[in-house]
Parts: C-alpha cells; structure tokens; sequence
C-alpha cells in the first residue's frame, strides 16, 4: 500500500495522469427495481391490493443482476422476466448523472427499448426513464403492439464497480 | 411527482367491464340451477355463464362437470351415488327423472341457498330467458372420452341456439374446440380459456405454470387465441396482465377475466379495460 501512494506520488509530481483500472467483465450491481420491461411498477404495483401474489412473483421475477463489459458504460442485465443491453455515459460534466439506452429481450427475443437518466451516488443507482415494449414473444413473433410506460430503476452495486463513461 | 409519472403507463377503460354470473350466480343459490337462473333474470343480471354438455341422446344439457356424483347430486330418492354417473351414457329424460343436485351445504358458498333439483336443459334454460335482455355464456365442456367429442358437440349447441334472439356466445376450453365451434360456424362469437385445464388437474399449479409461462413468454393467450380463431380469451384474473390485455385489443380479440370474487379485486378489476369479467358474486362488482 505504502509502495503504490509513494508510486502515485511520484507520477502526480512529475504530472503524469493516474491510469484507472482497466473495466472487466465482472459483477457490477443489482437492480431491487429494474427498468426494463417497466411492467412491476406500471401494473403491478396499482394493483398489489387485488392480488398481491402476481405482483410479488413478479417482483421477484423482475429482480435484475447486472453485469459490466469491457466496455465502459456497456453493462449487461439479466432478470427472469427480462434481459438487457444498456450503454450510458455522463452528461453536463457531472460524473454522477448518466444518460444512457438500452434493448430488452425476453428469453433473449428482442422486444423494446428504453432511454434513461440516473443518478450515482456510490453504491447506488436510481434511475427515471421511459420504455417502449411490445407484446412480441417466441410463442407469437409479431411487434404490431407497442406501449409506452415510464420506468423507474434503483440498484445496488460494488462501490468501486465501473459503472459510467469518463 | 413521482405519480403523476407513473400515470401515464396505465391503462384505463373505456368503458367499464360486463359483469357475468357466474354458473348463474353461485354465491347465492346451486350452481347452473333452475333457482340461480330465476335469480339473475329477477336481479336483472346483464349475463350469466354456464356450463353445457351432450347426453346420450345430444342434448344439451347445463352441469359444470361432465359427470355426476354425491354429496352435490342425488338420486331422485335422495340416496348418494356411490360412483360418478357419466352424463355422456345416459339421456336427458333418464338424468332428468332420477338426478337431483344442489341439495348439499357447499362449504365455498355456505350462505347459498340449498336446493335439491333436477338437472337443466339448455332448452329450458332458453324458454326461462325468454326475449328478455339476459346474455348467455355457454362453457361448451369436451373431454375425450368421457363426453361427445367436439364437433358434435358444437354441431349440437349450434342447433340448439339457432334460434335463440338473445346476444349469446360460447366458450370452448381448448384450441381444438375453438377450431370445431368455427367450423361449425364462423360467425358464432366464440372465446378461448387459456391457459388450458384438463379435467381434475390442480388449477392452482396449472395457473401458477401459466404465469411463468406468460413471464418467460414461452405461452402467450393471445397467440393462442389467434390460431385458434377465436373472438375473445377468457384468462384467469390471478395471471392476467396489463400487456396481455393490450397486446389483444390491439389484436382486435376481447379479453375477461375470471372468476374474481374478493371486493378489492371486483373494485380494481372493474377500472380495467377488459371487455367483462365472472363473478360467483356479482352482485359485488361496482360495474355491474
């Protein structure tokens, strides 16, 4: 430890730029409430009182492991319900606020997008956004309907998960 | 803020759902009985579901089951069946004569009223009705081997509805059913249920599959309904989601939700834009 500070501060002596860690392939986060598809807080939730075992299956069902890439900002998610492609990166020069968008299949059948902005704070991520789904599935491959449904995504990661674009 | 958000995903009727009886109105008096028929044309009950199968002889006969057994069902003498009497053996006049049912204590319904009753015909149904304004929903029941198979089956109903003026439609519990009810005639209005539930399975577990299915999008009611031909998709309230029911308006196939007896579940289900649901209580249903 002793060794890399002094190492540091030789490089920050001499103004050479700290090398941050090069992004891997690993764990990144998980999503408690996952953006995509939208359904748990759009139908779900309104009608939790009804009959909560669908939406509490379902709740869990959309619980979504997310995983990051080689590329920076390029994660990966996997849920029951759902998985995702997802890319975002900074904007307006803050390091906190991303901007990103992402593709959501179901059992790997591309069905709609979404477009987000989040929020970082360490460990956590929430997340408003809007998607557009279809009702596509293996079992009917057709993407003639189409709905709009706002999102809303909070996750919790590794600390020092790369998660944004520089 | 946070609400006004959220808003804008759900779906809202346009008009509020149908509300049927269902098996006439159950909650109140026995099942697909003479009794609850008299009941719902009293109440002015929009619609009643029942349940029709074949004798021996092809009529049309209303029972939930294609069997007959003890403690629901009687004989005429009041004995107990001391086995299951299949309705497809035996005519109509036979069943008729020595078959009471409805004269139990049901422990679902225990405030029904108990009414031991002979068995009731579609045709008796019709001539009850009448020309007055109440809509039937006719559960054609198929099962191999143990009722008429289903062509015949729609071949009969089809005749004995031919002249009935009332708004009806039928609903057959399988794609095959579906298929034969088109053949028989294309422009009856005809429903699917989905999922399918063999007779004697555990509906529980067959539903709770069906959820996965519609989650992993490996089963889909509106495909099903699509193949089959059908007008409408009858869905378990328990399984039915919101995108199920835009993904078949947008198909142009009408979506009901049953059988949702609870008050919260009546009171939100009555805000959702389906065509109509079934209730052994609806007398509950704020949209009724």
């Amino acid at each position: 430890m002793f060794v890399s500070l002094a190492l540091s501060a030789a490089l920050a002596a001499e103004g050479a730029v700290p090398v941050k860690p090069k992004p891997v392939f690993g764990f990144s986060r998980v999503d408690i409430l996952s953006e995509d598809p939208g359904f748990w807080i759009n139908d779900e939730l309104p009608n939790i009182l009804a009959y909560p075992l669908r939406p509490t299956l379902r709740f869990v069902m959309q619980v979504k492991v997310v995983w990051s890439t080689p590329i920076r900002g390029l994660t990966v998610g996997t849920s029951i319900s759902s998985q995702s492609v997802h890319y975002e990166r900074n904007i307006f020069g803050f390091e906190s606020v991303t901007v990103g968008a992402g593709l959501q299949t179901a059992l790997l059948l591309p069905r709609g997008l979404w477009v987000d902005v989040a929020w970082h704070r360490g460990p956590y991520r929430l997340a408003l956004g809007l998607s557009t789904i279809s009702d596509a599935s293996w079992g009917n491959l057709r993407w003639d309907s189409w709905r709009f449904l706002p999102t809303v995504g909070v996750g919790i990661g590794l600390p020092d998960a790369p998660k944004t674009e520089d | 803020m946070l609400l006004i958000f959220l808003g804008c995903g759900f779906l809202k009727a346009k008009d509020p759902p149908g509300v049927e009886a269902h098996r006439m109105g159950t909650s109140l008096f026995p099942e697909n009985s003479a009794s609850a028929l008299n009941n719902a044309l009293e109440q002015g009950w929009p619609a009643v579901e029942m349940d029709v199968l074949l004798t021996a002889d092809g009529q049309v006969v209303v029972n939930h089951d294609p069997y007959i057994e003890s403690p629901r069902c009687t004989h005429a003498d009041g004995s107990a069946f001391s086995e299951r009497l299949w309705i497809f053996e035996h005519d109509l006049a036979d069943l008729k004569a020595d078959v009471l049912c409805g004269g139990a204590v049901r422990e679902e319904f225990p405030d029904a009223a108990v009414i031991a009753e002979p068995l009731q015909s579609l045709q008796e149904v019709k001539a009850a009705v009448g020309s007055g304004d109440l809509q039937l929903h006719l559960d054609l029941k198929v099962q191999e081997g143990r009722t008429a198979d289903a062509a015949t089956s729609a071949a009969a109903l089809r005749a004995e509805m031919a002249d009935f003026p009332n708004h009806w439609w039928v609903t057959g519990g399988t794609e095959d059913v579906v298929a034969a009810l088109d053949t028989e005639d294309p422009d009856m209005e005809i429903w699917l249920d989905w999922p399918p539930l063999p007779a004697d399975s555990d509906s529980t577990a067959r539903v709770l599959a069906a959820l996965m299915e519609l989650e992993l999008g490996t089963g889909d009611p509106v495909a099903a309904a699509r193949r089959s031909g059908a007008d409408g998709i009858g869905v378990p309230y328990q399984i039915l989601d919101l995108n199920t029911v835009e993904g078949a308006e947008s198909a142009g196939i009408l979506v009901q939700a049953w059988v949702i007896n609870g008050q919260v579940a009546l009171d939100r289900y009555c805000e959702w834009p389906i065509h109509s649901l079934i209730s052994d209580y609806p007398q509950r249903a704020p949209c009724l």
